[in-house]
């Protein structure tokens, strides 16, 4: 199913898949962005954790998963994101969706939509929270 | 387009350049799970708005903070990621040639705001916005 547009409603929520994480993934991460800061690629130190920007990227690629972005979305225009927590390798998590606002554009077949997106791990724990904005097209006569 | 003027601002950080590949997208999108065709399809990304592949928005943030933390002074100074806000100008295509730059903003006793911007190699700006850091005391030696 896709979501155009004029289907999104201020207040709908949308539960992504889980997905449970993995040490070798999130170091990978780290090392692909080339991001070797001892605190994300040293395991001895007290301080060590998985990279912050991979739990963000992760929730972009589950929120995609859903399959009700692919078809309508139209371009990625920017976020506002809060980490308050570190994921844990053998985690488990979830990102919940939730139409935040909308607002129509000079084009009268798109419009700009900003979601909330929660991200939780299995004891429900908020781990991160951010808005994502993105340009939408309409359904208009779509079949 | 636009472009920046390097000569505006004073930057704290100015980071070494990367080309952004294939594989680089194509990792991006295998570790995230993002596999929208305007990032691997190369063909429905031609007849797209870019006319051409684009590198993922998240992808873009994330390179900003890994083509910093390169810079001596920033690898020492900054610890976890607390907050980030970014706002997507213009696309990073296969093949271009990325440098990231900041400049502090707010210094607190164990905090910092660094405003970012991540630019093409003919200055285009791609994506800006900012990182709020916790001070990396524990790994200063």
């Amino acid at each position: 199913m896709t979501l155009y547009y004029d289907d999104m409603s201020v207040g709908d929520e949308h539960i992504t898949a889980r997905k449970t994480i993995r040490a070798e993934e999130v170091s990978r991460f780290a090392s692909s962005i080339g991001d070797w800061r001892p605190r994300y690629i040293d395991e001895t130190r007290p301080n060590h954790a998985p990279h912050e920007l991979y739990l963000y990227s992760l929730s972009f690629g589950l929120r995609i998963r859903t399959n009700l972005f692919n078809e309508s979305g139209v371009a990625f225009l920017g976020c506002e994101w809060e980490f308050m927590q570190n994921v844990a390798v053998g985690d488990t998590i979830v990102v919940a969706v939730r139409i935040e606002s909308k607002r129509p554009t000079r084009q009268p077949d798109r419009g700009i939509v900003v979601q909330r997106v929660d991200i939780r791990n299995q004891d429900g724990e908020l781990l991160q929270s951010g808005t994502h904005t993105a340009m939408y097209r309409h359904r208009g006569d779509t079949p | 387009m636009t472009t920046v003027d390097p000569s505006s601002h004073e930057w704290d950080f100015i980071s070494p350049a990367r080309t952004v590949t294939e594989a680089d997208v194509i990792e991006f999108a295998t570790l995230c799970g993002d596999w929208m065709p305007s990032h691997v399809d190369a063909e429905a990304a031609a007849a797209g708005i870019f006319g051409a592949r684009v590198a993922h928005g998240p992808y873009v943030v994330s390179l900003a903070m890994g083509l910093l933390s390169r810079v001596p002074a920033f690898y020492e100074q900054f610890g976890a990621v607390l907050k980030l806000t970014s706002t997507a100008r213009s696309p990073v295509y296969l093949g271009d040639t990325v440098h990231a730059r900041a400049v502090v903003k707010q210094e607190l006793a164990d905090q910092v705001t660094l405003e970012f911007e991540v630019l093409t190699s003919d200055e285009r700006l791609t994506s800006y916005g900012t990182f709020e850091f916790a001070r990396n005391e524990e790994d200063r030696t």
